[in-house]
């Protein structure tokens, strides 16, 4: 590349005899050099510019280049970790559906029953819901094991169920046994406006005084945040 | 007045006449006499305090072991080895939370069970290794935070006025690096000797207390007067005790000439924890 | 125009000069020197053995002990530090009594600003203490004073010595006739315990083997208000400290929790979340509604009251996440407290009325915090270090007790109101210490 500097040095000299002459005639002369200066520089450059413009798009090919390789490995770090946490969360729901059906039919009718009831507490225990740090609003996987347990409470309907709410360690235990109610009263409510009677549902909270792990990181606290459910 | 026809430049390059030569003259001498008294008048008024040139001191780790309850003798033996313990050569006043650490490694309190001998060795050391020892206006500007209650600049008058009354064709540098290190042994002294309880107080912010003393040549102390009260009690006792348990004060330098002298101390401990 | 000319530079350099003379005169000569940083932040202070003058057994073990547990609850008050006392240079049982026969020198010589000197003798299960204070750097004595108790009541001989030694150099009574209760879970439950304010003789108030919580003080010290599951429900309960006897305060559905007392007494605050939402109510000393403060669709729990009665700090998360409000009862007006930081809990109000601590999340880890009741003045007293949580206030308002993990296992932390000196109770009981409360001034003997 020409440096401006060669540049300036280049026309200086060229109007060397110039300038020596140009006290005399004050400055009207200086200003009309100086505009026969720039359009050289112009007109010098100008030649160039097949160069500079060859340089120009090798350097922004680079830039380019090295802004994709950036761009993909983003991208693929995050696309890793999204599969990780939706692995995480709702592996409680998969769990249960036991429901071995075959055990009812050789008995009798009345232990059928009993069975069936004991059955159904299992399941309505089994599965706990989930909440966000210092939430208690219901998230749609709660909302589909609540559905799961409004079922079974109406087919089972002198099934009464209390529901425990819990928190994390995080924060004082006060504000926790408040929030721990609200999430128990979240999922009350939902059952309750799906049809249970108000009767056979009753809550409770626990804060954070009953946990079921005591890590003191994320996964644990994450357990730790939800509903518990217990058939009375 | 000027004859027509001149252009000019032709006026620029002959010689003036009379008249302008006097009020040059009249207008050189009045602006040399003004910047002069402007220079003087500030000095002359010292109502408001100028502190400095400040100097950066950082204390030395006092020797472990030295609180261990061995007498006086044992104590003395273990006082000539503080000379020797590493001088931190950093400038900078003892912060905070370094002078708890100090405290920390000693396991106990101060006592004073070290002599004036080891003060002043222990201060020369740190003396030695700041290069240029000579107080400069320049140096002074870094450690402006500390002064930033002194009216008056850095009290760049002052300080420079003194050496150069007392000066007695001694050189310059050698008075300012003994009156150096004198205020470095008395600002050592001083402040391991204050004592001021968190307890008494919180909530308290930006008090100020400044105390003149009175000292001879001897480090005898006349003199113990507060210039200025910071109006908390237990804050002025503190100061107060400090001044009185550091007495007798060391000697003053040698090629120091007065009799007697007035060391003014500023106790501001801002805007700290307090 | 010569002559003017020709004088007025000899005035100016006259006038310069005199300048220059009078600015050299010995007024102007003076060293400066400037302090900024006190080195010690307690008063060093020595106590030696006191003097044994009859009746004590051999050896005299109380000399010792007296001068010891004196320096504990001394350094407990966070203003003084105590000189290790095998630097002494005389045999405390030598040692003189009054102003003439201390050695003030020789104290100043072991780095110590103050001294406690003293003498005892037992005679017919009685224990006279006569304790001196001297100011070694003024070399004069500040009090003298003499108590007279049972022979085995060394411990409350000196905690009234250390009070009215804090009135002395104060001008407040010191607080060592307080008492502290908490949440302690070493049995595997969660239980009320109660101790010393510097953690000496812890007792278990409860046995319920539930979970038991909130233990609160009423303003008259007698009785403590706590929550508890032993009936299944989170019940509020006060139990009378002397006789232990329990009596049930709320036993509505949901939440009965978080009682807090008034400060004149007679009624308390507590969350109920009978209405189907946690609100706070003031309840009277049997239990029964006076008055409901909150109603909104928001959590409002947590209440502490100002010591004048008049206003209720509390928690609320009605700007989406928790933040501490206060409540004017008289203008019943709100206003948030909180601004900065996205999670603030646990309200405290200092009895002195000019702060209020609390615990916010800051960076993932909860701190205790002061701010003036009008939001101004925030300042954060821990970091750093673990999770801090729960502080509050002792009765004239200038330590604050607290828990924290820092250190291992959750336990009580103390600190001076400015977030100095903190350190733990060292409480000597197994499992975890939470949910601190200190009691007001004791009228009544502690057992």
């Amino acid at each position: 590349m020409v440096s401006a500097v060669d540049l300036v040095a280049i026309i200086g000299y060229k109007y060397r005899s110039s300038f020596r002459r140009s006290g005399e005639r004050g400055e009207a002369v200086l200003v009309h050099r100086s505009v026969e200066m720039l359009w050289l520089g112009v007109r010098y450059s100008y030649n160039t510019r097949e160069e500079v413009k060859q340089e120009m798009r090798r350097s922004t090919a680079w830039m380019l280049g090295s802004i994709l390789l950036v761009f993909v490995m983003v991208l693929g770090v995050s696309c890793a970790k999204k599969t990780v946490t939706t692995e995480g969360e709702p592996k409680a729901a998969p769990a249960p559906m036991p429901a071995p059906a075959p055990e009812a039919k050789p008995a009798p009718p009345a232990p059928a029953a009993e069975d069936k009831f004991a059955v159904a507490k299992k399941a309505v225990e089994a599965d706990d819901i989930y909440f966000d740090f210092d939430k208690y609003n219901l998230k749609s996987e709660a909302i589909k094991v609540l559905d799961k347990k409004v079922a079974l409470m109406r087919e089972n309907s002198q099934m009464k169920v209390r529901i425990e709410g819990n928190c994390d360690e995080r924060g004082s235990n006060e504000y926790n046994l408040a929030l721990g109610d609200r999430r128990a009263n979240a999922a009350k409510s939902y059952m309750a406006k799906a049809g249970i009677a108000e009767n056979r549902l009753s809550s409770i909270s626990y804060g954070e005084e009953r946990p079921v792990c005591k890590e003191h990181n994320e996964t644990c606290w994450a357990k730790n945040r939800h509903d518990h459910f217990v058939v009375q | 007045m000027i004859a027509d026809g001149i252009s000019r430049s032709q006026l620029r390059m002959h010689a003036l006449p009379e008249w302008w030569h006097r009020t040059l003259a009249w207008s050189l001498f009045l602006h040399g006499a003004v910047l002069l008294l402007a220079v003087t008048w500030s000095g002359m008024f010292t109502g408001s305090r100028s502190f400095g040139p400040v100097y950066d001191v950082e204390l030395v780790s006092l020797p472990a072991g030295k609180m261990s309850g061995k007498g006086i003798s044992a104590a003395k033996a273990e006082v000539q080895k503080a000379p020797q313990e590493k001088a931190i050569p950093i400038q900078r006043f003892q912060a905070r939370e370094e002078a708890l650490a100090l405290k920390k490694r000693q396991g106990a309190l101060p006592s004073k069970q070290e002599s004036e001998d080891a003060l002043l060795e222990k201060a020369l050391a740190k003396i030695e290794r700041q290069k240029p020892p000579v107080p400069t206006r320049q140096e002074a500007q870094p450690a402006a935070t500390q002064t930033e209650g002194a009216a008056g600049g850095e009290g760049q008058g002052t300080g420079k006025s003194v050496s150069l009354v007392n000066i007695g064709g001694m050189k310059g540098d050698e008075l300012s690096q003994a009156l150096a290190l004198y205020r470095a042994l008395i600002y050592e002294k001083i402040e391991s000797n204050w004592v001021l309880p968190d307890r008494l107080m919180l909530d308290k912010r930006g008090l100020e207390a400044i105390v003149m003393v009175r000292a001879r040549r001897d480090g005898t102390v006349t003199e113990v007067r507060f210039e200025k009260k910071s109006g908390d009690a237990y804050f002025d006792d503190s100061v107060f005790k400090a001044v009185i348990k550091s007495k007798p004060f060391p000697p003053f330098p040698d090629i120091y000439s007065p009799k007697e002298e007035e060391i003014v101390m500023r106790f501001a401990p801002g805007n700290e924890r307090y | 125009m010569n002559r003017r000319v020709r004088w007025l530079p000899l005035v100016v350099v006259a006038l310069c000069a005199v300048a220059l003379i009078l600015q050299a005169l010995p007024v102007a000569s003076r060293i400066y020197i400037d302090f900024s940083s006190p080195f010690l932040r307690k008063i060093p202070i020595a106590i030696p053995a006191l003097r044994h003058e009859g009746g004590d057994a051999a050896g005299y073990p109380l000399a010792k002990s007296l001068a010891e547990t004196l320096g504990g609850a001394l350094t407990f008050t966070g203003l003084f530090q105590v000189v290790n006392p095998t630097t002494f240079l005389q045999d405390p049982q030598q040692m003189g009594l009054d102003t003439a026969e201390i050695k003030f020198a020789e104290w100043s010589f072991l780095g110590a600003d103050m001294l406690v000197r003293g003498g005892y003798k037992v005679s017919g299960g009685r224990l006279e203490v006569t304790f001196r204070l001297f100011d070694i750097v003024n070399q004069s004595q500040i009090m003298k004073k003499t108590y007279v108790d049972e022979a085995t009541a060394v411990r409350q001989i000196v905690l009234r010595f250390a009070d009215d030694m804090m009135l002395q150099l104060t001008g407040e009574p010191g607080i060592f006739n307080t008492k502290i209760v908490f949440v302690g879970d070493g049995t595997g439950n969660k239980e009320i315990y109660q101790a010393d304010l510097d953690g000496a003789n812890i007792r278990p108030l409860t046995a319920d083997k539930s979970i038991d919580l909130n233990p609160e003080w009423t303003s008259d010290g007698k009785a403590i208000a706590y929550v508890s599951y032993k009936k299944g429900n989170p019940n509020l309960y006060l139990m009378n400290l002397l006789s232990k006897s329990v009596e049930t305060l709320s036993q509505r559905s949901g939440l009965n929790i978080t009682p807090a007392w008034h400060p004149q007494g007679g009624k308390f605050a507590a969350t109920l979340s009978v209405s189907g939402n946690s609100e706070l109510y003031i309840l009277d000393a049997r239990g029964q509604i006076l008055e409901q403060l909150t109603n909104s669709w928001a959590i409002s729990v947590s209440p502490a009251w100002s010591p004048d009665g008049r206003k209720v700090a509390y928690v609320s998360n009605r700007a989406d996440k928790p933040q501490i409000y206060i409540l004017d009862l008289a203008g019943n007006t709100t206003t948030r407290l909180t601004m900065e930081g996205d999670y603030n809990v646990s309200p405290a109000w200092s009895p002195r009325g000019d702060r209020i601590a609390y615990s916010g999340m800051t960076g993932g880890e909860f701190n205790i915090f002061i701010i003036g009741p009008n939001g101004n003045d925030l300042r954060q007293l821990t970091g750093g270090s673990g999770r801090n949580e729960n502080p509050c206030w002792s009765p004239d308002g200038r330590m604050i007790l607290f828990q924290s993990n820092r250190q291992g296992p959750t336990t009580l932390w103390v600190m001076l109101a400015n977030g100095s000196d903190q350190r733990p109770l060292g409480l000597r009981l197994g499992g975890s210490h939470t949910e601190p409360a200190w009691s007001p001034r004791l009228t009544w003997s502690p057992s």
